[in-house]
């Protein structure tokens, strides 16, 4: 026989499950849709937050460039915080901090931004920057490092040379001169063939005292550009540099007329009044020892006048009596090569003597001791 | 061969299983509810200060909108004034769980309007009432047994608070050290799974993004364990001063005639306006300034006058009996505090030192432990914030140093002496039981 109370149970029972599977049906159908409806506001919140972060962007740039430094940290801060991790917003704050000079919180905003994007190479070019400034040497090294291991978009090669070049540039700053030069090698092989970016190489060559490749270079922009310009000063200055002093007055005539005019003059000089040139007869070679040793011995009288009584006035009195015994001989026609090489080397002396004593060489001073030192003849 | 389950066997397994679904959707409902009370929030000081608030904007907007809130909470929603914390500890422990289903509704709605106004409170406190309150509702829709309905308030409170903050194991210890007032409660499964339910939502919906942005903590110098626990003393003091002024403040406006209970939100507005106008930094939650605090872009003097200005916009919120929390405030008051001590330990320290952002951080913690008296909780919340393991012994070292101050000089909690004031008495009224 059933038992209608057991069965009762059973029924109520079942309808009380019935009624909860139904409950938490209309719950889960509930959570759903405040799911969807949540979302959608979320949404729309955040929406308002991009447009305000916008808008507080342009007010900071706007600050910004006007040199209102505060106002435009604190404006891109709000748009920083409407709009966490977009790169335009910290990149521009941070450049704002640093105009402020808090470096701590420019290089904080950059190393947030990192976090977010580890492989941004502009990213790590703004921390290099910003080490620089405060003068760590090793931060900016190892971003600068990270930079250019980073993998750069094919379009942006040309961006990453010039964050060598830019490299290059602080090594040289920092006198690392030898570091600089492997860093140009390494990018030597890769350059263009444009005249700009061979000049600028050229450039940093000079800088970190390789002339010879440096005039190389710029003579490999020349070839592509033969009327640059600053790229003839530029060669103009390495081949000074070198020596070659008739291809520095060669390139210096055709740069910019204010671009070394001082180095034009003097190889000029250097050129015109080397008595010891190839290539010039034995009465040009004794005009041109007569000349230095006329300007020498002026120079010297000049300077002793000045200095009446000083101690150096007695070598200066000795060199004197040299070079009037060197013109006798030189007025005797007796112009032999250990005559020409042993006024040049007297000549320099002189020079030396009185730019000790009576202070700044000129122009022609130094072209006489770089004629001497030209020829191993210069007495330091 | 298998025993059959008896019918009572039966029937507590279904109401487990029921409990189960019941807790995750809870968990999930909480946490939506955070969500969207965070974002309405956000709207409506939008709406209401827009871009760039004009002087008359900041200075009008809270006491008018205090009009209207203060209306609704002496008419319409007079259980919803304040945080929302011990009201739920008062329904979890006095009242079997029992929260009306106004009352998520009416906290949502006046905590908008006050802390979407600019009032300094948090959403915290407030997203802990709602979620309590969801919980309890649906508990008793569903016809839960009384000691079940009971259980379900913890679990939405953990749900909100995990979403609110999206420090998901914060949360379950916030609910079990403040709620239910005891960390071996066998709620803890449910609590983590609402908790975890909550986050899941939370951040599907708004991305995992933590709440703030901290630098990498390191402890540079042995010696500056010292700094910590200096942090922690001055955190422990702050913690005092504010809920000393809180309560005798509120002391005060409770004092006031009946009557002006309807204005006094107002009253606090006007005062709230006039700091807006020298401060708006003070304005509403202000989580921004405590990112700024945390990331080195506040000056000392700046972290200085915030500190003070937070505190006492906080106290006249409260006090004048608006709806929203003091989690939030607390947070506010650390960081700016920490920050304040880490940039003088920078600058005076005779060794190396860590970022001041470290200090902000660990402040947070001293303040949360020393004003909210939940040691655990602060410890989790800022290791969850940081993620970083390296900051747990100075955090460990501050928030102690803070509670102990904080419990010796007041001896009983902020949110049971609040409650005293409005004449209820919690069976345990001391600090919440750790371990």
């Amino acid at each position: 026989m059933s038992d209608p109370s057991g069965s009762r149970e059973v029924r109520r029972e079942g309808r009380i499950l019935h009624r909860e599977m139904v409950q938490l049906g209309v719950l889960a159908l509930v959570s759903v849709v405040a799911f969807l409806v949540t979302r959608a506001v979320a949404a729309g919140s955040r929406e308002i937050a991009l447009r305000d972060a916008e808008a507080w962007y342009r007010v900071g740039r706007r600050q910004l460039a006007s040199g209102d430094l505060e106002g435009a940290v604190d404006s891109l801060r709000r748009a920083a915080a409407r709009h966490r991790g977009e790169k335009t917003y910290g990149l521009a704050l941070a450049e704002a901090l640093t105009a402020l000079h808090d470096y701590d919180s420019a290089s904080q905003v950059l190393l947030n931004l990192r976090e977010t994007e580890p492989d941004d190479p502009g990213i790590d070019l703004e921390l290099a920057r910003l080490a620089v400034r405060r003068q760590d040497f090793p931060g900016a090294l190892k971003y600068y490092r990270q930079t250019l291991s980073a993998d750069w978009p094919a379009e942006q090669i040309a961006a990453r040379r010039d964050v060598r070049f830019e490299l290059i540039a602080v090594l040289l700053e920092r006198h690392q001169n030898e570091r600089a030069l492997s860093e140009l090698m390494a990018l030597d092989a890769n350059l263009p063939d444009r005249a700009s970016t061979l000049a600028k190489a050229a450039t940093l060559f000079a800088r970190a005292g390789d002339e010879r490749r440096a005039l190389a270079e710029f003579q490999r922009a020349l070839r592509l550009a033969p009327d640059d310009r600053d790229v003839l000063a530029g060669a103009g200055r390495s081949a000074f540099e070198l020596g070659e002093y008739e291809t520095a007055r060669a390139y210096l005539r055709r740069a910019p007329p204010g671009a070394a005019p001082e180095t034009l003059e003097t190889a000029d000089l250097v050129v015109t009044g080397d008595p010891l040139a190839k290539r010039i007869g034995s009465a040009e070679r004794g005009r041109r020892l007569a000349d230095a040793l006329a300007y020498a011995t002026t120079r010297l009288s000049a300077c002793a006048d000045r200095t009446a009584g000083a101690a150096s006035t007695g070598v200066a009195q000795a060199l004197a009596r040299e070079a009037q015994a060197l013109q006798t001989h030189v007025k005797n026609r007796m112009t032999d090569q250990d005559t020409i090489e042993a006024g040049v080397e007297l000549v320099s002396r002189m020079v030396h003597e009185a730019t000790d004593v009576c202070g700044p060489a000129t122009t022609r001073d130094r072209a006489l001791v770089l004629i001497a030192r030209r020829h191993g003849a210069d007495a330091r | 061969m298998s025993v059959p389950a008896s019918p009572t066997q039966q029937i507590r397994l279904r109401e487990n299983q029921l409990f189960l679904a019941l807790t995750i959707l809870v968990g999930v409902l909480a946490g939506l509810a955070a969500v969207l009370f965070s974002v309405a929030i956000d709207q409506t000081t939008h709406r209401l200060f827009g871009l760039e608030p004009s002087r008359w904007r900041l200075f009008a907007v809270p006491p008018l909108m205090s009009l209207v809130t203060g209306l609704l909470l002496a008419r319409v929603f007079p259980d919803v004034r304040g945080s929302g914390v011990p009201q739920t500890e008062v329904a979890y422990h006095m009242q079997g769980g029992a929260i009306p289903g106004r009352v998520p509704l009416g906290k949502f709605v006046t905590g908008v309007l006050c802390i979407g106004s600019g009032h300094s409170m948090g959403r915290e406190g407030p997203s802990v009432q709602i979620g309590a309150g969801l919980a309890s509702t649906i508990g008793r829709w569903m016809r839960l047994p009384p000691e079940r309905v009971r259980d379900l308030v913890p679990v939405g409170a953990a749900g909100a608070l995990a979403a609110a903050f999206n420090t998901p194991v914060a949360a379950v210890l916030f609910a079990l050290e403040e709620i239910i007032g005891d960390l071996n409660a066998s709620l803890l499964g449910s609590t983590v799974v609402a908790s975890v339910a909550a986050v899941i939502v939370e951040r599907s919906i708004l991305g995992n993004e933590p709440l703030f942005h901290v630098p990498a903590y390191r402890l540079v110098h042995p010696a500056e364990i010292g700094a910590f626990a200096a942090l922690g003393v001055i955190g422990g003091v702050a913690s005092l001063a504010f809920c000393r002024s809180l309560l005798t403040l509120r002391a005060a406006f409770l004092r006031l005639p009946p009557w002006t209970r309807i204005v006094q939100p107002a009253m606090g507005g006007l005062i709230i306006g006039a700091i807006l106008l020298y401060s708006p930094a003070v304005k509403g939650v202000g989580y921004e300034y405590v990112d700024l605090a945390l990331n080195g872009g506040l000056a000392l003097k700046a972290m200085l006058l915030l500190c003070v200005l937070k505190m006492a916009a906080t106290v006249v919120s409260y006090s004048s009996g608006n709806a929203g929390g003091i989690f939030a405030p607390s947070l506010y008051i650390g960081a700016m505090a920490g920050g304040a001590v880490g940039m003088l330990v920078h600058r005076m320290a005779p060794f190396p030192t860590g970022d001041p952002g470290a200090y902000a951080l660990v402040g947070m913690g001293t303040l949360f432990a020393g004003i909210i008296r939940a040691p655990m909780t602060s410890v989790f919340m800022i290791f969850e914030i940081t993620q970083d393991y390296q900051i747990i012994v100075p955090l460990m070292v501050a928030n102690t140093l803070s509670f102990w101050i904080s419990e010796r000089y007041q001896p009983t909690p902020v949110y049971h002496a609040l409650l005293e004031q409005d004449g209820v008495r919690l069976r345990s009224s001391g600090s919440a039981p750790i371990g």
